[in-house]
């Protein structure tokens, strides 16, 4: 699954630590998300598009 | 505490409070196997007691163990998991082969071992060998988990 996790941080000006810090997740975590390597589960991917206020499209595309 | 998340803090005080708890459990422990082997009635007494207190010193690790484990994030939990399912049934599958090997050539290992150990030692040692490829195999698995996720 792609993601725009790295562009909705830098647009933010947040560090991986500092998204790490509001998502309640280790940095590590994020960036085996920004990464595309590991796919959040349905709970953290709501809380990550709500941080961002936007859909959860729109922050996660299938690639199938 | 100095900045650290608390997953951070909850880790410090599993594996602090665990070693804490097995020092503590072993010096009983060795207390009372020593009173055990002094007076021969207390023998039975000091078994249940040592094996009561081992039972105790678990409960305190798991139970400082699920306090970290509930505050560690969902990848985390993943990365462990799945390294505990691959890492230990290959430790397990490399234990099976030396299992196979062992009994297959009792003689040529009892002559390796030329008494040095004692059945209940060697027991011991049977055990030790399962979990200690179990522990290798879910750290390098582990390792393995995060090197692919950077």
């Amino acid at each position: 699954m792609k993601n725009r996790l790295k562009v909705l941080r830098a647009e933010r000006d947040w560090s991986q630590a500092d998204l790490a810090q509001r998502l309640d997740v280790s940095r590590q975590t994020i960036n085996a998300l920004e990464t595309g390597k590991y796919d959040p589960s349905l709970p953290l991917a709501f809380r990550i598009a709500r941080l961002f206020g936007h859909p959860i499209e729109a922050v996660f595309q299938d690639e199938a | 505490m100095f900045g650290l998340s608390v997953a951070h803090r909850r880790l410090i005080w599993f594996v602090g409070g665990s070693l804490a708890a097995a020092c503590i459990g072993g010096v009983a422990a060795g207390f009372v196997l020593d009173l055990g082997r002094r007076l021969s009635a207390f023998e039975t007494p000091a078994v249940l007691a040592i094996g009561l207190t081992m039972t105790a010193v678990m409960a305190v690790v798991m139970g400082l163990n699920l306090r970290w484990w509930r505050a560690v994030d969902e990848a985390t939990r993943e990365a462990h998991k799945w390294s505990w399912y691959w890492g230990g049934t290959t430790g397990l599958c490399v234990g099976a082969v030396l299992f196979v090997l062992v009994n297959s050539f009792p003689r040529a290992v009892d002559a390796a071992l030329d008494g040095a150990l004692s059945p209940a030692h060697a027991l011991m040692a049977g055990m030790a060998v399962l979990a200690v490829l179990q522990v290798v195999g879910y750290a390098l698995f582990w390792g393995g988990w995060w090197l692919a996720r950077r």
